[in-house]
């Protein structure tokens, strides 16, 4: 593994005490720390890391949006492995919205997560812990081209060449889709597909065209 | 017999919403800690779970700020739920401190449970993006052996040499298997303090977790 270089995320708020200890213990090539406040009102605590000569990034997520936020550390992350880098991602500091916005990206990239609160926790994590290695590919393609609901008589009509039954009764085994009976039986997205979907979306969003 | 877990800190609020919107519940499993504020939010939960007819278990957080100690009491209840033929509708990790959230995250992923936030001033529901997946089948069985082993023994410095010798098998098998454990950052190898000609192998404390996955 020598030669491969680190990337260590760090979320932080206005305790700059709270990544000292991730950015002295994890060795990095590149420190991104993730915030929610405007950068002026970190200013202090940036002045602090740049007198400590700690080179690092700034990534500004939005406070409100759960989902965006992980998406966009998520998105940092994942362009680092894609040249090969390891990541790390220190859920220390900041709010608790922030932490849990990265912890999602970690389980997303199978980063491992780093702790400090009461002393040094790292935990390692298995990849395809994500909606980006978990879920197959021709099952992400069925549930983003589809209009959802769908009619369970539409799906009854298939032919037995037809893969879609195949993959719907799939995509019930990972709880994305259920049945409900409304006024006719409808094929509808669970909560969990809902959220999957709107994350497939949002990330093809953010890489623009090349997905 | 459905069931529900969250996390609860100051606020009732964020989880009240999750009872509302989650048919058939029968019983909630709330993590708090001993604070009076978060006490108060109990109080308030337990009111409305009176009034649904739900049963309400709580779990007392006894140091609601180390992730680790904080998983894995969610875990055991988790598993305790399923055990007694529990349906685990939803975990809702907004509540609590930071850390308490994040073990709930945490057991969501591994677990395979639906999770969801609320909103700290819409109180609205979000469901977050994690699959139902069988994380378990993600480490092969020597891998598993080998994870097993070193944890068992960790108490020792081991070298790779030493694993192989110690579970029997070929050092080229051993080697290969770490070599795939070190990428994945399960492990990792290290100078022993003693002999700096030797590298030994670490693992953190959260690897716990990862080997109770079965």
């Amino acid at each position: 593994m020598e030669g491969r270089k680190d990337l260590l995320v760090s979320t932080i708020g206005m305790e700059i005490g709270d990544i000292i200890a991730g950015i002295r213990s994890l060795p990095h090539d590149n420190l991104v720390l993730v915030t929610d406040a405007a950068m002026d009102e970190n200013a202090s605590t940036l002045a602090f890391l740049r007198r400590l000569g700690i080179r690092h990034e700034v990534l500004l997520v939005d406070p409100s949006d759960i989902t965006g936020s992980a998406l966009l550390i998520e998105r940092k992350v994942q362009d680092h492995l894609d040249k090969g880098w390891r990541a790390r991602v220190d859920i220390t500091g900041g709010r608790k919205l922030l932490s849990d916005a990265a912890m999602l990206a970690a389980l997303s990239t199978g980063s491992e997560i780093c702790c400090f609160e009461m002393g040094a926790r790292r935990f390692p994590l298995l990849t395809a812990m994500g909606v980006r290695e978990a879920l197959p590919k021709d099952l992400a393609e069925v549930l983003r081209s589809h209009e959802w609901p769908m009619l369970l008589g539409d799906i009854q009509g298939k032919g037995n060449d037809n893969p879609l039954p195949v993959m719907l009764r799939r995509l019930k085994q990972m709880d994305l889709v259920q049945l409900e009976e409304r006024t006719v039986p409808m094929i509808c997205l669970t909560k969990r597909g809902k959220a999957c979907l709107d994350w497939m979306k949002r990330t093809k969003e953010l890489s623009g065209s090349s997905e | 017999m459905v069931a529900i877990l969250g996390t609860l800190g100051f606020r009732a609020n964020s989880l009240l919403p999750t009872l509302e919107s989650t048919p058939g519940v029968d019983k909630v499993v709330v993590f708090c800690n001993d604070h009076p504020r978060a006490l108060e939010a109990l109080t308030d939960v337990q009111r409305v779970c009176s009034i649904m007819g739900i049963q309400i278990d709580r779990v007392a957080m006894p140091d609601a700020f180390d992730l680790l100690q904080a998983a894995k009491a969610m875990r055991q209840q988790v598993h305790h739920l399923k055990k007694d033929g529990h349906e685990i509708a939803v975990f809702n990790i907004a509540g609590g401190t930071k850390m308490m959230s994040a073990a709930a995250l945490l057991v969501c992923a591994m677990e395979g449970l639906n999770s969801v936030y609320v909103h700290d001033e819409t109180y609205r529901e979000i469901p977050l993006p994690l699959l139902k997946v069988d994380y378990s089948q993600l480490l092969t069985t020597a891998q598993k052996e080998i994870l097993t082993y070193i944890w068992t023994n960790r108490a020792k410095p081991m070298t790779q040499v030493d694993i192989a010798l110690g579970m029997g098998k070929h050092k080229a098998t051993i080697n290969h298997h770490i070599q795939m454990l070190e990428g994945k950052n399960i492990l990792h190898l290290v100078e022993d303090q003693s002999d700096r000609r030797r590298k030994v192998v670490r693992v953190d404390d959260a690897l716990e977790l990862m080997l109770e996955m079965d």
